[in-house]
């Protein structure tokens, strides 16, 4: 065989052979059958010693596997099976010994699309075409009652959760069409992609964690014509992965950590520019008619322009605080204006800015609460130092919209101590219509322990954590958590709602305790850990690649040029994946799951404070000092990675170009994005 | 159908076990990422146990076991969308052709490579130690042992070659042996 053949086989054994390489050694292996046989060999040989290094060591017997695999789990409610389930389930059954072997990993059993596909709730409550049931057929309309979310499996794994009164269809397994309410989706990779519908635009998405929510911004008013308004936004949020969102005629990649509005209001057919954008400086008194602020483009100045808003209009909120859905003064208003028409608007959207919260009617410490949380008594801050604070009794009702920040999930009710912010319902001087409560500042909400469940006590009082590991390849420290019956426990969208080998578990201690939770939170991450293959360095073409190799912006290439900066980047290329390979082994793969749990935790709890964050998330995900230096040093290597493809590329450029490139980019104005080549 | 299962229950396990090895190299060799080639190894076994009854005997398991592990494959690139696909679909087939070309038996080859891995010294042992049982990068490994990212590549290399030639060796002078 030739020497070419037997480097390549080696090198793609190593995750080494660059894209190019790849597909050098497939046209080897297609046309020459001695490639294709050391091929076969060494992949056996590689295949051989893993199974002699990793699972060789804990081969057991039979009798051992099927002991370790125990029995597969029930749903939590009957599931009327599809074909696959029971095919799945047979295989289990009848297999019994050995390949059950290969099933210890997966508790539940792949779901794909029947005939007539049913979806399990596996946790809350929802109509179907309204009655209350525990399975939903293909195309029923559901409804989430009560006040939990509902927890729906969908194919192949993926999950629906959706909060209190949402409604949706679920078609084909893949399919959610979300008509009111929000709800947050898994999807593994392998699963194909997932689709949610709503009004407003559509999102996919795959090999990803996101939350979608419609926010309706209705007048609560209803004395008002516009009130029969219902514009609507689009809210998404990507936990993990990569998201697509569908709106008006675009599509938008939305990345992990991002969240976007996307308004209902979408333009007139054929036109994508509104016509007009001015700033609201009045409002008539019934709302129907505005005045705007336009700038006329001299230092300076501004014209106004009268228009008029009409039952017709459709309207649109974004950035606005809840409430304020209304025109406003101060807010900037896009206007598509009616055919034909100079002043009456077909379409306009509102654009708000975060500092127009509407103050709370009246806020303090709570300083009681009644047996049943109805009514809480608030200690005013005293209006002058020295005098005695003043207290009010507020009415926490049905319609009251609550919130809680700084507060870890078990604790989220009203509770002495606790601040609030109280907005009165119209009218009223002791109803609320909302509550924000916060707990003690400087409390961290972030769990004490976060861990993996590896056995539960027979009485289930009993959960062993192991922690993450400072070492790659050696196991984390174990610990033995107590529940007690005052710990409050959640389990959400976990199936069977009860702990389990291999569930995440974040725990929040109880006072002057080391080993018994006060609170604990099971969650199910494991399909959330399968895209691992997604995080692999990014081949030729990918996203990643391409960011980090791009030409700026400044900088048009000739055609002669094109192929240079091609080399330049296969040169480099190795290095570049060299150097995302080490940054990736620095944290180990249970840091970085608990590091996952704990961004989500940080999230829930409204933590903002870059620094608390960093420090809670190192002390969650047990970061050592060693590993924080080890990614400081990638940072730089990363930068001197860059630096380097820089000056390569600077050697191919005219003058002209290393000009534009050296000048300095305009003070406070954002950097030219760097275009990809 | 379920007469048909329940009848021919030990003999799939049987033969599943047998060639799980193999299967798993195949598989591996087409999908590098070691949990996507365990999922895809559960779905190969579910589908042999459900297509079980259409399986000749005369047949080879092994060959049968990898025609629909590679359709498998095929689909799960086309599911994920991953453009350009690794391998093009004749190369699939080449794949095919050559396992079943040097098939030998995985526990003869099993039993053959940990003597030969007794064998070898103790930093080559470590070397492999850090590839295959602590799964680390190249890079990686390479920092562990005060080395580059290149001569662990080429150590490597050497090792997997050699211990390839010690099996060979070992597994021909048994086949001597036998005969």
């Amino acid at each position: 065989m030739s020497e070419r053949g037997d480097f390549l086989i080696h090198r793609y054994l190593d995750g080494l052979a660059s894209a190019a390489e790849e597909a050098e050694f497939g046209r080897l292996l297609a046309a020459d059958a001695r490639v294709a046989d050391a091929f076969a060999r060494a992949t056996r040989m590689d295949a051989a010693l893993e199974e002699l290094f990793v699972d060789g060591r804990d081969r057991r017997s039979a009798a051992a596997i099927v002991d370790a695999v125990a029995e597969p789990q029930a749903p939590a409610v009957p599931v009327r099976w599809s074909l696959r389930w029971v095919a799945a389930a047979a295989l289990l059954l009848a297999l019994g010994t050995g390949i059950l072997y290969l099933m210890r990993n997966r508790q539940q059993p792949p779901v794909t699309l029947a005939a007539n596909p049913v979806y399990a709730v596996a946790a809350g409550r929802v109509l179907v075409d309204g009655v209350e049931d525990g399975q939903i057929h293909d195309g029923a309309e559901v409804e989430v009652v009560g006040d939990q979310a509902a927890v729906i499996l969908l194919a192949d794994g993926a999950r629906a959760e959706l909060a209190p009164a949402t409604k949706a269809v679920i078609r084909h397994g893949r399919v959610i069409e979300l008509n009111e309410g929000s709800g947050q989706f898994q999807v593994a990779e392998a699963a194909g992609r997932l689709h949610v519908e709503t009004p407003v635009g559509k999102v996919s998405a795959a090999g990803t964690e996101f939350a979608v929510e419609l926010e309706p911004w209705e007048r609560e008013a209803t004395d008002e014509p516009m009130s029969q308004q219902v514009a609507m936004a689009l809210i998404v949020g990507v936990l993990s992965g990569n998201v697509d969102v569908h709106y008006g005629d675009r599509h938008y990649p939305l990345g992990i950590g991002e969240n976007r509005v996307y308004a209902a209001n979408k333009p007139p057919a054929g036109r994508k520019n509104p016509d007009i954008i001015g700033q609201v400086a009045m409002v008539s008194d019934g709302g129907r008619a505005i005045t705007l602020e336009l700038p006329d483009g001299k230092r300076g100045r501004t014209n106004k322009r009268l228009l008029y808003l009409t039952d017709e209009t459709r309207l649109a909120y974004v950035n606005v605080p809840w409430r304020r859905d209304r025109p406003t003064p101060g807010y900037q208003a896009s206007v598509w204006l009616a055919d034909g028409s100079t002043d009456t608007a077909a379409a306009v959207t509102f654009k708000g800015n975060k500092s127009s919260a509407p103050a709370p009617s009246l806020s303090g410490r709570v300083s009681g609460v009644s047996a049943d949380g109805k009514e809480i008594t608030l200690e005013l801050a005293p209006p002058k130092k020295g005098k005695p604070a003043a207290k009010a009794t507020i009415k926490i009702v049905e319609k009251t919209r609550a919130t809680y920040a700084l507060v870890p999930f078990f604790a989220e009710k009203p509770t002495v101590g606790y601040h609030v912010s109280v907005w009165l319902a119209d009218g009223s001087k002791d109803t609320a219509a909302a509550v924000a409560f916060s707990g003690k500042k400087g409390s961290a909400p972030m769990p004490d322990v976060t861990g993996t469940v590896t056995a539960v006590s027979a009485d289930g009082k009993e959960v062993t954590l192991q922690l993450p590991s400072r070492t790659k390849g050696q196991p984390g420290a174990k610990t033995t958590i107590k529940i007690t019956n005052e710990t409050k426990v959640s389990y959400p969208g976990v199936k069977g709602g009860r702990p389990a080998p291999g569930l995440t578990a974040s725990v929040w201690l109880a006072k002057n305790s080391s080993d018994t939770a006060a609170g604990i939170q099971f969650i199910d991450l494991r399909a959330a850990r399968k895209p691992d293959s997604a995080k692999t360095p990014a081949k030729k073409g990918d996203s990643g690649l391409s960011a980090f190799f791009a030409v700026p912006r400044v900088i048009e290439l000739t055609p002669e040029q094109q192929p240079k900066v091609t080399a330049i980047i296969h040169e480099l290329e190795p290095q570049y994946k060299d150097y995302l390979r080490r940054k990736e082994a620095v944290l180990t793969p249970d840091q970085k799951l608990a590091l996952a749990v704990a961004t989500r935790a940080a999230r829930e709890a409204g933590l903002t404070d870059k620094r608390q964050i960093q420090e809670a998330l190192d002390a969650a995900a047990n970061i050592t000092q060693e590993q924080k230096e080890r990614m400081q040093a990638f940072v730089r290597e990363e930068k001197d990675l860059r630096k380097r493809f820089l000056d390569k590329l600077t050697t191919i450029l005219t003058d002209e170009q290393k000009a534009k490139l050296a000048k300095p980019k305009p003070v406070g104005k954002a950097s030219a994005k760097p275009k990809v080549s | 159908l379920e007469a048909h299962r329940v009848e021919h229950r030990g003999e799939f396990i049987t033969l599943f076990l047998k060639h799980q090895a193999d299967l798993k190299a195949f598989i591996g060799s087409l999908v590098r990422d070691r949990h996507a080639r365990d999922d895809v190894l559960q779905e190969v076994a579910l589908t042999l146990w459900q297509r079980f009854s259409t399986y000749e005997p005369q047949r080879s398991f092994g060959a049968w076991a990898r025609g629909i592990a590679a359709k498998k494959i095929l689909q799960r690139w086309e599911k994920l969308d991953r453009m350009p696909q690794p391998f093009a679909p004749q190369v699939i087939q080449a794949l095919l052709d050559a396992y079943e070309r040097t098939a030998a038996a995985a526990p003869a080859r099993s039993d053959a490579l940990e003597r030969c891995l007794q064998d070898l010294p103790d930093k080559s042992r470590r070397l492999l130690e850090l590839r295959y049982e602590q799964a680390l990068t190249l890079g990686e490994i390479a920092r562990r042992v005060g080395s580059t990212l290149d001569a662990v590549h080429k150590a490597l290399s050497r090792l997997r070659t050699r211990l390839q030639e010690c099996v060979e060796q070992r597994l021909a002078a048994a086949g001597e042996r036998l005969s």
